[in-house]
Order: structure tokens, then C-alpha cells, then sequence
């Protein structure tokens, strides 16, 4: 972020591969009236520049000029970083010293003025070196002890040895004490100060009088660890990526910053170690320069962002953004130019910049908006907002019929496939699946259509849901139904449920049902003579020999039979027997659970041939076999109940403990948590345990409910053939025996059972009066007790073949709808959901059906549970 | 070259993965240089570094386990959780406040969450200048994988040895919370780091005050950064008792604090944010927008100052004032779909009209947030209803619905203009929407007392 922009007049760049770091550059007037630029690289080539910076007729610099560059010089080792000062004994010269890994050199630029315009002649000529027995980190140079006119050199070591160089004699060695990496290291003239930052990031200052004492008294200085102390310490807090020492000598104060650049804040202290001021901030810096004007302290600092950033004590006097990102900034005085910028980059970019105040301001990308023209966008907007117009009053068209608007066409391939599908059913015999299309023609476009097929329990449908987007043409959608469990199938009805929302957002939902065939989950085997569980139906006035009925199981060899046999996935057998030369046909298997399927084809078939067959049963209704699986249903029910419970048990206790944990965390000091942990991981073992307990049972479960689901179609479809005239009657009947199986957390199946029996028993199947008068059921009670169930079921299949049904009762019923209409003031809206079903979830079109089959059930009670679904924020 | 100097050359260049890979060469011959291996965690450590005090989560809100809480009733003007009942009506419409009922700032930022949309919402995103350090939760620095398992075994590490060593405790102790993000452990290491300097490091207080803020022991964090402040004054640590403060609904004391620390760093730009932004919660904006106009002489490059000026100066009338602000934004190069809305809205409401549909057309090209480009439409509406034109403006709060179906003001909004349309059972149902989307919005609950004495 910012207005301005750097403005580089002149640039040079070196070879590639080539490495710098911050103590790559140095800006000095080497015995001259201008600053020299000095980059040394760590592939170790020394260059000097002296930018000429001439401008042309018009004012512009001219940039780099061959002549620029004075020296180029490639040594063997790379060069860490240079330094200058008065380093020959007996000269006011200014040299230059060098640092490479393991030499320090110290050289004399020499200048020999060229006779002609050629230019002139640069040489570096080498005064000494040192040799030095640690890898070097870094070097400072400066009159240490307060020596006038002598600089000294100081050089430290990557394992913090300080080795001090008095021109051609190594004077002393100095170990720091505490050192683990070295940190930057400056010297402050005014108080003949070392200043480090050491691995503690605490700023020390060391006396240089102190440091070259205690080389006095030890013998073995490089091995020694002498005590020292240090002159003023500063805890910094963070790392610190550089440190600079200004001298304001212009002023008579004579005032001194110690500027310490850190990752996230930038310091200022006094020569005592004082924090004069800090700024905190907000971006990464990468570099600094500082220079004093009029005893104000500038800071130049690079951020990460590419900004160069001009502090004034604490003040942000200039921000400017780079076109680069350097890592080292210095300020040069140039022949022409003035306090230039010099900035170079980790790969060797190197630039003399200025600070332009003409603003770059932010130009944004230009918009490709096209040319509009005016009268024909009143014209289109005039034609839309028809539209908008039109589609927002039209709301009768919304209502329309969705039976002429979209055609479903449902089938169902006779050939079942090989199964491909993951499924639960460990023997390989039954595994087959089978395809069911779905033809989706509409007429208009619809903005939503959702498909959904509904099989019962053990089958599965894979993928259960279809999900078109503004759909127009015709399509086609198709599923795979298999078996999932080896368990009997109560039915093969299957349900599609198309949920559509048409252009104008309004849900309606469309119905188809399908049969699937009878060999995806039976297969033939041989009859057998006698079963435990024996149903006799007669068909009047008809006789179709087996194999007509079942002709997918007729061979050729046997064309006609008087048995089949039908083995189901989970290896029961049901055999079905034509009585000789007569209507009886008899429906047999040791499982009662067998039965239902194998009835209800036999039913259908039946009736395919003869649309209008009589049939009649005439033995009493299976209630004794049916009552063992309720048993056994209510059994593990109450098992997966006491489950639950023993997991609420436990996961409270989990949480408990976890709460506790908690504060024994936040105590002020850390004891151990071994304790606690052990108790925690022994009640999650437990809860383990006994989830996998539940899964188990829950599993028991479902088994379960698909046997009682087979015999509760069983009985539904041999009610149906009791010849009850009274189709009110038999609804009701029906529906409480929904072959749909369901135990709520709060609810199960018994409890709705029980109710529903209850009311039967005392309304339409009352023997006398008596019973009407008596209390009726309010709510649903949870059953503790099964023979109280048992009693009312088998009440009601004694009594709806004797058909003593009071009739007075269907004109009460009448009675009661229009005073129980008065009561909910919302039934008209319920009318109207009715007909168009919301898109609800697959839950609630699950428990509304079920609900609503016993919708004239509930009304006698007045129970309000029933208004659940509906929303009466309408209002 | 000394691979030992690379590494740390590259360390100082911030290129930490390099610096990584030949420290772990360096390791695998010398195992043992703890040179080395500090150098490594360090390098590791700054990776994954995130500024807490520019990440921090600063949510005000009811934790029902929050047992730091002083007062259950503060009395008005002394918490930040209470809405202010302070409500000026101006002809721009009110200051847009957030469903908790505090004034909408004029910029995002981190603390601040983008719950509830008001009128005419006014912000702009930070500048980059302010970082993009957005809270990466501390601990997922962890998943960054290594090649042989993790670096340090931190079950395995004796931290009463380390925290004895004091070139090494610090690099470990910022290793645990930032790279490791095991808070338990940092600050086993920090207790007994600062027990070993025997309370005499004022770094080790505030980093065992940063473990208690991260385990919600706020006021033993508090006394830590106190006792800190007392050795050494620095400015990270005055914003870290500011933040403790509002953090436990004490702004008073916050600002206190505030002014404690401009005593010492004066005209320091972070705290002096952090007074700006607490006024600005507690609803006295003349005192922020001063604290926002020093600020602003301090680091004239300051978007969040510069924003939330020209925030100010919109919603008291002087749109061509904000206006201003909100191009030298614009020049700075904050090129984002809320600042064009801003200028757009600026531009309407100081009679530029030519320039309001190009700002409010770029603004649409920019918004990428549905959030967003339901707010341009929304004001588009203004636009509209500033022409005159009711057809079109019902079009607009329309679109804006279809980005952000649950935006209070555009079904007040609609509303009206429904009922100026003669719809009034439409009106009604749209101010009841809107009412359930942001019951402290006020607009639609006097508007339903309107159309309630009217029938």
C-alpha cells in the first residue's frame, strides 16, 4: 500500500549463481570525496563501483556506464564481507579489509588518474593478511581502546571467538561466554563498547578495557571461559535481524542511538542501554539503514511486502513500494547525487535509486463494459420486467395438476443380474440384483425433480436418489435392488416417489409403485411334504396348474406339477401345494415368515388370469405364530434400551471426567493428569464395549423387525381376504397392522401397537356398550408388560372374522370430523399441504405416512401430536 | 563456504526451508551440535510463525463456562456486550451496528467477526500492510510433514534440563507453542524457565501469560503481563493487557491501560489503534476519529485509520469528506469490491451521480462474496430509489435477496416499498422476515408498529 513508487537511475547486475547477504554491500568513500559502492560475493568476487551518474541534455541520468565499474576482482574463497578503516600503522589512508571464511586480508586501492579521457587505473594491492583458525561469522572495525587515528580489526567466530587484529599483529583472543550462534556485533566508539546480541536474545554491551584485561590473566585464552561482565545487558525478547550504531557528531550533544532492527518490532537505544524509543511493526522487515539529520534518527527499512519504509524517530515520513526485494540498503553521496539509495538483491541486483514524489497513483484495470445503447435497453428491460411481472401473478398456473405435466414411466427388467453391489449376505447363491428404469418425460421445465425409490427392509436400492436441475427433455434414471441381508422379504411392492418443483417454486409429488420379480429373491428347490405352518387358500371358480403361475420356475422336462418349492436367501424353504382337481391351494413352510412373500404372489398371480376370483380363507387367523416374533421383537428392544442406557451411564461419566481434567488443566501449576488420564481411558473402553454391544443388538434388531414386517403383510393380506364389506372397517384395520416396523428413541413399535389395538377394541370391535364407556387412551404409554399386548392382538383377530362390528359407530365418526376441523383452526391449510407436498426430508414423509394411516384413529383421542408437521407461522 | 554460515545466511534471508535442509545435513553428520539444531528449530519455528496479537480471535459472547466474567449487569457504557441504546437518527440513516448491537467498524479485521449486515455498510479490507496473518490455528503448524518423523520428541524432551539453559529454552519454548502447538508443554517449559532466572526475565512472564490466554486463564495471564510491564515497558505487552481486558468486558480499564502506554511510547500507532477501535465499540466516534486522525499524521499510510475516518465523515453527513478518504484509498491501490461500493455511495450521496453507477459497476465486477454482492445490491437500491425509479430498487433488493437470503434491511426495505406500492400484507410479511432474520435491527420492529396502529 502505497502512493509512491522508487525511482532507480542507475542499476548494474552481476553474473548468475551468484550469492549476496546483508554484509555483501558496503557503501565508503575509500580517500576519496564520494562514496564507492562495494558488493562482495559469497562465490567471492570483489567488485567496486563509482557510479558517474551523468545526466543528458535533458535531465536524465544516463545509468550505468562501463567506466562505472572500477574493479572486478575473483578470488579462491568466498568473501563474508568487507570493511574499511585506517588499518596500516603509520597512514591516514583509509584501506580495505576483507573477510573470508578462514583469512582476513587487508588491501590498499590504489588510484592512478589516467592523462586521457580512458579513464583511469584502479588496482587493490594487498598490505597483510591474517590467517585465522575459526570459520569467521563476522568483522567490526573501529578505534578500539580509544586509539586515535588507528583502526583496529574485530573479528568473530562462527563458535564465538572474538579474535582483535591491531594492524599487522593479532593481539588477543576472547571467548564469549554463553554463545551458541553468532549474532551481530558492533562497536560503540563513545563508551569503547562492544555491543552483541547473543543467543539469550539479550543485548549485551562489553567494555573493550574489560575484555583485554582478562586476556591478561588467563593463559589459555582461546580454551578458557572467563567470567565477564557486561557493561549494560537489554532483554530484547525476539531475534534481532541487524544492529547500527549512530553518531550524532554534528551537534555538540553528541548524542548516540544504538538502532537494533528485531523481526517484529524496531528498537532504539541510548549509549547506557536506555530504550529510547521502539515502534512496533507490522510486517516482516528485512533490512535497515539509519542515518541522523538535525538530531533526528531515519531509519530506512525493506519490508517483505516490497515497501521501503522512511521512519523519523517513530514517525513514517515516506512509504514507497520496490520493484525488487533487497536484502541490504545503504545511503550513498555521489557526485551528483545526494544521499542516493543503494539496494541490493540476494542474486546480486544492484541499484542507486531516489525517492520520486510524483505519485504512482493506482491505475485499475480498465472494465470491458460494452456501449450501451439506450433504447434498446428499455426495451429489453421493458419485455423483463413483463416477465417478472407476469410471473409473480400467475399464481393459479402454479396449482396446476403435475399428472399432465410430467409422464413417469416405471421398469422393472424380469431378468435379475449378478449382483456388483456390497451387501451383507454371506452366501453367494442369492446374489442377484435387479434393474429398474425410470422414464421421466416433461412437458415444461422444471427447476428441481427428485427421484427417490423406497424398497422395504432386506432389500436395498442403490442409489436410492435421482436428482435432476432444470430439466426439459426426457431422461432416464435407473437403480439396482438387491438383498442385503439373508432374511425373508415381506413384500416386493416397491415405491417410486418423483418430488418436483416447477419453474414457479412450487412442490408437488407424484407416486408409482412396481413389482419386482420373484426370482431376485427366491429360488426353486424341491417341495417338501410337511411344514409346521400351513395356510390353505380357495380360489372359486379357478384352476391354474403351477406352472402357469410360476412360469419363470416351469422346465420343460415337468411342465406340470402339483408342488414348488421356494427357497429363500436365508435358506427357508416354502412350498406351495394344488390340491388335486380341485381350487385349494396350499401355502406351507417351517418358517411362518416365508409365507407372507410367497401368499402374496400367489394372490397376484392368481388374479392376473382371473381379475374377478373369489378368494376365501377359512381357518383362523395365524395371531399364536405372530406373537412369537412380537415376543422376540420386544425382547430385544428392551435389550437395546438397556444399551443405551449403560452408554448414557458411561458418556456421562466420559464427560465428568473430562470436565474435571479440564480444571486440573487450567490450575496455575502443572501436577499430573496420570490419574485422570487413567480413568479416562478406562471409560472409554467402556463406552467402546458397550457401542459395540448395541451395534450388535441393533443389528438383532432390524432382523427382526423384517420378520415381523413378513408376518404382519401375512396377515394383512389374509384379512383382506376375510370379506369385510365395510372398506372404512378394513382401512383401519390395515393400517394398524402397517407392515412398516418402527422403534423411536421415546417410541417403539409395541407402545403405538398396544394403543392402536386398544382403540380397535373399544370403538369399532366393541362387544358391548360397556367397553365404549370406558376411558380411552391419551397418550402413548411406554410398554412394560407384553401379555397385555398379547391379549388385545389376539382380541382383535378373534374378532374381525365374526364381523360384529357395531355400525352406529361409522355415523359417530362422521359426526366427530367436522367438530375435530373446528378444533384445529390449520386443518385448511393441512388441506391444502396435502395436496402439495413439500419436499420434505426422507424422515418426515416416512413418519407422516405412518401417522396419517392412523390419522381416523387418533382424531377419537384428540391428540395434538398430530399437528407436528405443520408450520403455523403462516399466519 | 562453512555450511554452518550458508545456513545461517539463509536463515537471515528468511529462505527457512534451504536453511532447514542443510541444517539437517549438518545434523546428520554432527548429531550432537546444538548449534546446529537450534538454528533448525528456529528456522522450523519462524515457517509456521503467526503473529498472535494480529490473528487472535477476539470473540465477545456468552461462554455459559466462562467463569472470568465480573459484572452480570454491567451498567451502560462500562461493557462491550451490551447493546448501547445510543441510536441518532440522521437523514443518511443510522450508523449500521452488528446484530449484537455494536457499531460496524469501518474496516475487517481479524477480531472483528462479519456477523449481521446493516444499512449501507461501509468497510474495507485491511491493507496488506497490515498482514495477512490470518488466525491459522495454532497446533495445524504441526501437520507440515518431515521427512524421518518429527524433529524434536517432545514427550521425550527433559524440559527441566532445558529450561535451565538459557540460549537454548527460548527457541524451544517458541518451538513447542508455535510449530508443536503444545500449549501443556510450553508452559511446563516456561514455569520452570522462569522459576530457573528467578523471575528476573520479563520475556518468560508474557510468554507464560500467552499459555494461560491460550487455556483461558485470563486473569493469571493478567497479572503475568503486569509484573512484565513493571521490568521492561514494551508495546507488544501494553496491547496484550488491552486485549486481556476486552477480552474480559473491562474496556474502561482497557482504555486506562491505553492511555498508561501513550504516556510512555507516545504517539505510538498500535496502541494508539487499539484505543481508536475500543472507542469506536463503545459508541463515541468523535473521540476514535481523533484518536484515528493522530494515527493517521503518525502513518499517513494507515488503511484502517484512513477507512474508518472516512467512515466517520459519511455517516455525519459529509459524504464529499469521506469521499476523499476513500480515493486516497483507492490511489493507495486497495482495489476491492467494498471500497468501490463506498465510493459509489459517496458519489451518490455528494451530487457526482455520473461517477456513481461506474464505481457501483466495478464494485459488482469485484464481488466475488455473495455477502458482498448483496450488500452492492442493496445499495444499488439506494441508487435507484434516489432516481425515483421503485420498480427498479425493488429489482435491486431482489437480487440482493438472491445473494444473501437472510438480509434484514433489504426486506425492511422492501417492505416499504411495498406498502408504498399499496401491498401492505406483502409489507407486513416481509418486516416480519425481516425481524426474525435480526431482531435488533430497528427499523422493522417501528415499522410494525406503524402498520399495527394504522389497521
Amino acid at each position: 500500500m502505497s502512493l509512491f513508487k522508487i525511482r532507480q537511475f542507475w542499476s548494474s547486475t552481476c553474473e548468475e549463481n551468484e550469492n549476496f547477504d546483508q554484509n555483501s554491500l558496503m557503501v565508503a568513500s575509500v580517500n576519496s570525496q564520494f562514496d564507492y559502492i562495494i558488493t562482495s560475493s559469497h562465490n567471492g568476487v570483489l567488485r567496486i563501483f563509482k557510479p558517474s551518474c551523468e545526466s543528458n541534455e535533458n535531465g536524465i541520468f544516463r545509468g550505468f556506464q562501463p567506466n562505472d565499474s572500477i574493479i572486478e576482482k575473483i578470488f579462491d574463497t568466498p568473501i563474508l564481507q568487507t570493511a574499511c578503516g585506517k588499518l596500516l600503522s603509520g597512514s591516514q589512508e583509509t584501506h580495505l579489509a576483507v573477510l573470508h571464511p578462514r583469512l582476513l586480508t587487508v588491501y590498499s586501492l590504489i588510484c592512478k588518474t589516467g592523462k586521457t579521457d580512458h579513464g583511469n587505473e584502479v588496482d587493490l594491492q594487498l598490505l597483510y593478511e591474517h590467517k585465522l583458525h575459526r570459520s569467521a561469522a563476522n568483522c567490526v572495525v573501529g578505534p578500539f581502546g580509544g586509539s586515535k587515528n588507528r583502526d583496529f580489526i574485530c573479528v568473530q567466530s562462527l563458535d564465538g571467538l572474538l579474535s582483535f587484529f591491531e594492524h599487522e599483529n593479532q593481539v588477543f583472543h576472547f571467548n564469549l561466554p554463553d554463545f551458541l550462534l553468532p549474532g551481530p556485533l558492533c562497536y560503540l566508539s563513545r563508551n569503547d563498547c562492544f555491543i552483541h546480541f547473543g543467543s539469550d536474545w539479550i543485548i549485551r554491551a562489553y567494555r573493550y578495557k574489560a575484555l583485554s584485561e582478562i586476556r591478561d590473566e588467563n593463559s589459555d585464552p582461546i580454551y578458557s571461559k572467563p567470567k565477564i561482565f557486561s557493561e549494560w545487558d537489554y532483554s530484547l525478547g525476539e531475534s534481532v535481524m541487524d544492529i547500527q550504531i549512530i553518531n550524532d557528531s554534528d551537534n555538540n550533544n553528541k548524542e548516540t542511538w544504538i538502532v537494533i532492527l528485531g523481526e517484529k518490532n524496531l528498537f532504539s537505544l541510548s549509549a547506557n542501554g536506555r530504550l529510547k524509543f521502539m515502534i512496533k511493526l507490522g510486517f516482516c522487515p528485512l533490512c535497515m539503514d539509519s542515518y541522523v539529520i538535525e538530531s533526528n534518527l531515519f531509519t530506512l527499512i525493506i519490508s517483505e511486502t516490497n515497501h521501503l519504509l522512511v521512519y523519523e524517530n517513530t514517525t513514517l515520513k515516506w512509504s514507497a513500494r520496490l520493484e525488487f526485494l533487497p536484502i541490504s540498503i545503504k545511503r550513498a553521496f555521489f557526485e551528483q547525487v545526494k544521499g542516493a539509495l543503494v539496494l541490493l538483491s540476494d542474486e546480486g541486483r544492484l541499484e542507486c535509486s531516489y525517492l520520486g514524489t510524483e505519485p504512482s497513483l493506482f491505475v485499475a484495470p480498465p472494465m470491458h463494459v460494452q456501449e450501451i445503447n439506450f433504447d434498446d435497453a428499455e426495451k429489453q428491460l421493458l419485455e423483463l420486467e413483463k416477465i417478472i411481472a407476469s410471473s409473480n401473478s400467475n399464481d393459479s398456473r402454479v396449482q396446476k395438476n403435475i399428472e399432465e405435466e410430467l409422464e413417469v414411466i416405471v421398469n422393472v427388467s424380469a431378468e435379475p443380474e449378478i449382483c456388483t453391489f456390497q451387501h451383507n449376505i454371506k452366501n453367494a447363491t442369492n446374489n442377484y440384483m435387479c434393474k429398474v428404469d425410470v422414464k421421466l418425460i416433461p412437458k415444461i421445465t422444471f427447476q428441481e425433480i427428485q427421484v427417490s425409490i423406497a424398497v422395504q427392509r432386506p432389500l436395498k436400492v442403490v442409489p436410492n436418489i435421482h436428482f435432476f436441475s432444470n430439466i426439459n427433455v426426457a431422461s432416464n434414471v435407473s437403480s439396482y435392488i438387491f438383498l442385503d441381508m439373508a432374511a425373508d422379504v415381506s413384500s416386493l411392492k416397491f415405491e417410486i416417489i418423483v418430488s418436483v418443483i416447477n419453474n414457479f417454486g412450487v412442490p408437488c409429488t407424484k407416486i408409482k409403485s412396481g413389482m419386482l420379480p420373484l426370482s431376485l429373491v427366491l429360488e426353486k428347490c424341491h417341495p417338501e411334504k410337511d411344514n409346521k405352518h400351513k395356510i390353505t387358500l380357495v380360489f372359486h371358480d379357478a384352476s391354474i396348474t403351477l406352472a402357469l403361475l410360476f412360469p419363470e420356475f416351469s422346465t420343460e422336462e415337468q411342465s406340470i406339477f402339483n408342488a414348488i418349492g421356494l427357497k429363500s436367501a436365508s435358506g427357508n424353504v416354502g412350498t406351495i401345494l394344488l390340491a388335486k382337481s380341485s381350487e385349494k391351494y396350499r401355502l406351507q413352510s417351517d418358517n411362518f415368515t416365508m409365507l407372507s412373500l410367497i401368499t402374496e404372489q400367489l394372490i397376484i398371480r392368481v388374479k392376473k388370469h382371473y381379475p374377478n376370483v373369489k378368494i376365501s380363507f377359512n381357518s383362523s387367523l395365524p395371531g399364536n405364530e405372530i406373537l412369537v416374533f412380537v415376543q422376540k421383537h420386544f425382547k430385544t428392544q428392551q435389550k437395546v434400551k438397556e444399551f443405551q442406557n449403560l452408554l448414557l451411564l458411561f458418556s456421562t461419566q466420559f464427560r465428568l471426567i473430562q470436565k474435571r481434567l479440564i480444571s486440573k488443566y487450567r490450575t496455575k501449576t502443572p501436577i499430573s493428569l496420570k490419574f485422570l488420564e487413567l480413568l479416562l481411558n478406562d471409560t472409554y473402553s467402556d463406552i467402546l464395549d458397550v457401542t459395540g454391544k448395541l451395534e450388535k443388538e441393533l443389528e438383532n434388531l432390524q432382523k427382526i423387525q423384517t420378520d415381523l414386517s413378513c408376518c404382519l403383510h401375512l396377515l394383512n393380506e389374509l384379512i383382506q381376504l376375510l370379506n369385510i364389506n365395510d372398506d372404512d372397517i378394513l382401512n383401519m384395520i390395515k393400517s394398524v397392522y402397517s407392515t412398516e416396523i418402527i422403534d423411536l428413541d421415546s417410541q417403539a413399535w409395541e407402545d403405538i401397537m398396544d394403543v392402536s389395538l386398544c382403540f380397535l377394541l373399544r370403538t369399532v370391535m366393541a362387544k358391548t356398550e360397556k367397553d365404549k364407556l370406558r376411558a380411552p387412551h391419551t397418550c402413548f404409554e411406554e410398554i412394560k408388560d407384553i401379555s397385555k399386548l398379547e391379549k388385545h392382538f389376539l382380541q382383535v383377530l378373534e374378532r374381525i372374522p365374526k364381523q360384529n362390528f357395531l355400525k352406529e359407530m361409522e355415523n359417530q365418526l362422521d359426526e366427530d370430523e367436522p367438530a375435530s376441523d373446528k378444533l384445529h383452526g390449520t386443518d385448511s391449510f393441512e388441506d391444502e399441504k396435502n395436496e402439495t407436498k413439500p419436499i420434505g426430508s426422507q424422515y418426515g414423509e416416512f413418519s407422516s405416512r405412518l401417522l396419517s394411516a392412523r390419522k381416523s384413529l387418533m382424531r377419537r383421542h384428540k391428540i395434538n401430536d398430530l399437528q407436528l408437521n405443520e408450520d403455523p407461522k403462516d399466519e | 563456504m562453512d555450511p554452518m554460515y550458508l545456513a545461517l545466511s539463509l536463515f537471515r534471508r528468511r529462505q527457512y526451508d534451504k536453511c532447514v535442509e542443510i541444517c539437517s545435513e549438518i545434523l546428520e553428520k554432527q548429531p550432537l551440535d546444538q548449534a546446529v539444531w537450534c538454528l533448525k528449530m528456529r528456522a522450523l519455528t519462524q515457517r509456521v510463525y503467526v503473529d498472535e496479537l494480529e490473528s487472535e480471535e477476539n470473540e465477545i459472547e456468552d461462554d455459559f463456562l466462562d467463569s472470568n466474567v465480573v459484572a452480570t449487569a454491567p451498567r451502560p457504557g462500562t461493557s462491550l456486550k451490551t447493546p448501547s441504546s445510543v441510536n441518532t437518527n440522521k437523514s443518511l440513516g443510522a450508523r449500521p451496528r452488528t446484530s449484537t448491537g455494536r457499531p460496524i467498524s469501518g474496516v475487517v479485521r481479524p477480531s472483528t467477526s462479519r456477523c449481521g449486515s446493516g444499512l449501507e455498510r461501509l468497510r474495507t479490507s485491511r491493507g496488506s500492510t497490515g498482514q495477512s496473518a490470518r488466525a491459522i490455528r495454532l497446533g495445524t503448524a504441526a501437520i507440515l510433514s518431515q521427512k524421518d518423523g518429527p524433529f524434536i520428541q517432545v514427550s521425550r524432551l527433559n524440559l527441566s534440563k532445558y529450561a535451565k539453559n538459557k540460549l537454548l529454552n527460548k527457541s524451544i519454548f517458541e518451538y513447542l507453542l508455535y510449530h508443536e502447538g503444545d500449549v501443556r508443554n510450553a508452559m511446563e517449559l516456561a514455569v520452570l524457565a522462569t522459576q530457573a532466572c528467578e523471575f528476573k526475565d520479563w520475556w518468560w512472564k508474557i510468554q507464560l501469560a500467552k499459555c494461560y490466554i491460550a487455556l483461558n486463564l485470563v486473569r493469571e495471564a493478567e497479572q503475568q503481563i503486569r509484573s512484565a510491564i513493571k521490568q521492561t515497558p514494551h508495546i507488544e505487552n501494553y496491547i496484550r493487557l488491552i486485549r486481556i481486558y476486552i477480552r474480559i468486558d473491562q474496556p474502561l480499564t482497557a482504555t486506562e491501560v491505553c492511555k498508561q502506554a501513550l504516556e510512555i511510547f507516545p504517539n505510538d500507532v498500535s496502541i494508539m489503534t487499539e484505543l481508536a477501535r475500543l472507542t469506536e465499540e463503545l459508541n463515541e466516534p468523535q473521540a476514535s476519529v481523533k484518536y484515528y486522525r493522530n494515527i493517521v499524521i503518525q502513518d499517513a499510510m494507515n488503511t484502517e485509520a484512513i477507512a474508518c475516518i472516512g467512515m466517520y465523515h459519511f455517516y455525519n453527513n459529509q459524504p464529499e469528506l469521506a469521499l476523499r478518504y476513500y480515493r486516497r484509498l483507492l490511489a493507495m491501490g486497495a482495489h476491492s469490491a467494498e471500497l468501490y461500493n463506498n465510493l459509489g455511495l459517496c458519489c451518490l450521496y455528494s451530487q457526482q451521480l455520473d461517477l456513481t453507477l461506474a464505481c457501483f459497476q466495478r464494485a459488482l465486477d469485484l464481488a466475488t462474496d455473495p455477502l458482498v454482492k448483496a450488500d452492492v445490491w442493496y445499495n444499488l437500491s439506494y441508487v435507484a430509489i434516489a432516481a425515483g425509479d421503485v420498480s427498479l430498487a425493488i429489482q435491486c433488493l431482489n437480487l440482493c435477496l438472491c445473494a444473501d437470503s437472510s438480509h434484514a434491511p433489504a426486506f425492511n426495505n422492501l417492505a416499504v416499498l411495498h406498502h408504498k406500492n399499496g401491498k401492505t400484507h406483502l409489507a407486513k410479511a416481509y418486516l416480519v422476515t425481516a425481524k426474525g432474520h435480526q431482531p435488533a435491527l430497528p427499523e422493522p420492529v417501528f415499522n410494525l408498529n406503524v402498520l399495527q396502529n394504522d389497521h
